[in-house]
């Protein structure tokens, strides 16, 4: 039995396989299809009172629903009048483990552009050449990127395959159940995540996503090793003084060798200050403005114990990697201030 | 269509894919979930 929901940007079909490890799962009396109102459906059989559902589906689509001592009956609707899900064949596929794609999404799709002002911004891109899948995600203020090897049939290269970050974030939320790894088959307008009973297919977006590579400092002036669950905590206690609406503004001071201060104020509040023991400081002292919260969102996304913040200057873009691993990085620019 | 099935196993499936569906949509037809059960082999 198939299940499928759409809005035509995400579309969802998952299989119930009749029989499962030895147990029947469905009894069928008799095949055919419909379409019931999926609100309706999700709140009638969560509140269904026996494990054992009967449903029954007359000529005129009405479906009789029952449980136990409990009788529904639905209108339904003409499944010919359903759109069709794309069929997709191509030569683009590709396997990710389940749990690398949930950290893939996890470490950029919070990155991507809010608002509509330039749509491919809203996706994730993702790129692939030599084995190696790359994806970035960008609002202009920041920038997510992750690297991972990839399994695939033929020497796979594409670029500019850009999907919608809503999609992705719900993808995310099926993938948990997930043991083998999942299938990726790429057209020009949709991609597929093939599960094992679900398959995901999600719209991509239109037009060239900008050329991020140039946009990454391959050299630094000032490079700080530090503790990110401390530095987290510090920022976060900082930025309860900083404002919103005034980008977050949290000032960072690395001049001495074992620690490094995080202050914010704002006159008609106060302010704060806070010295924050690190490991190392290479290269140059520096004075820095940033956003706070792009900084609090990094740092949650790399996931790290330990990690390097490379500077090159306080007007530059700064990058967050973990210490000793380059396959994910996260970008910020500063804040100018006078 | 006529069968009997597990309520937690559709309960499930129903979930699964209404993440795929509009709360709000132009297509009436897209607040639904189609439901399909094919015959055996």
């Amino acid at each position: 039995m198939t299940l499928t929901g759409s809005d035509t940007e995400i579309s969802i079909e998952r299989l119930i396989p009749i029989e499962e490890g030895g147990i029947e799962l469905i009894q069928i009396q008799r095949a055919g299809s419909v379409v019931l109102n999926a609100r309706f459906l999700g709140e009638i059989v969560k509140k269904l009172p026996t494990n054992e559902v009967t449903l029954e589906v007359s000529p005129n689509f009405m479906t009789r629903i029952e449980s136990g001592q409990a009788e529904f009956h639905l209108n339904g609707l003409d499944p010919d009048e359903y759109p069709r899900l794309p069929e997709l064949s191509s030569e683009r596929r590709f396997y990710l483990p389940a749990d690398l794609l949930k950290t893939i999404i996890r470490q950029t799709s919070f990155a991507v552009s809010a608002q509509e002002t330039r749509p491919v911004l809203t996706g994730v891109n993702f790129s692939a050449e030599k084995g190696f899948l790359t994806c970035v995600a960008t609002d202009s203020h920041r920038l997510a990127l992750r690297r991972a090897r990839f399994e695939t049939d033929n020497d796979l290269t594409f670029q500019n395959v850009v999907v919608p970050g809503r999609s992705l974030n719900e993808l995310a939320k099926l993938l948990d159940r997930e043991e083998l790894p999942v299938e990726i088959v790429l057209t020009d307008q949709q991609i597929l995540f093939r599960m094992k009973n679900i398959s995901f297919f999600s719209r991509l977006l239109d037009g060239a996503y900008p050329d991020t590579s140039r946009l990454i400092p391959e050299e630094y002036r000032t490079a700080v090793r530090l503790n990110a669950k401390d530095f987290l905590q510090a920022i976060d206690r900082a930025s309860l003084l900083a404002r919103a609406d005034r980008n977050n503004v949290i000032k960072f001071v690395a001049e001495e060798a074992t620690t490094v201060e995080v202050s914010s104020h704002s006159p008609e509040v106060g302010k704060v200050s806070e010295r924050v023991s690190i490991l190392s400081l290479e290269g140059e002292e520096l004075k820095i403005s940033f956003n706070s919260k792009f900084v609090m969102d990094a740092l949650r996304a790399l996931d790290a114990s330990e990690i390097e913040i490379q500077f090159t200057g306080s007007m530059r873009p700064f990058i967050l990697r973990p210490v000793e691993q380059d396959s994910v990085l996260q970008l910020i620019l500063p804040v100018r201030t006078s | 269509m006529h069968l009997t099935i597990q309520r937690d196993v559709f309960m499930q499936a129903v979930q699964d894919v209404s993440k795929a569906v509009a709360s709000r949509t132009t297509i009436p037809i897209l607040t639904g979930l189609k439901l399909e059960l094919m015959p055996m082999d």
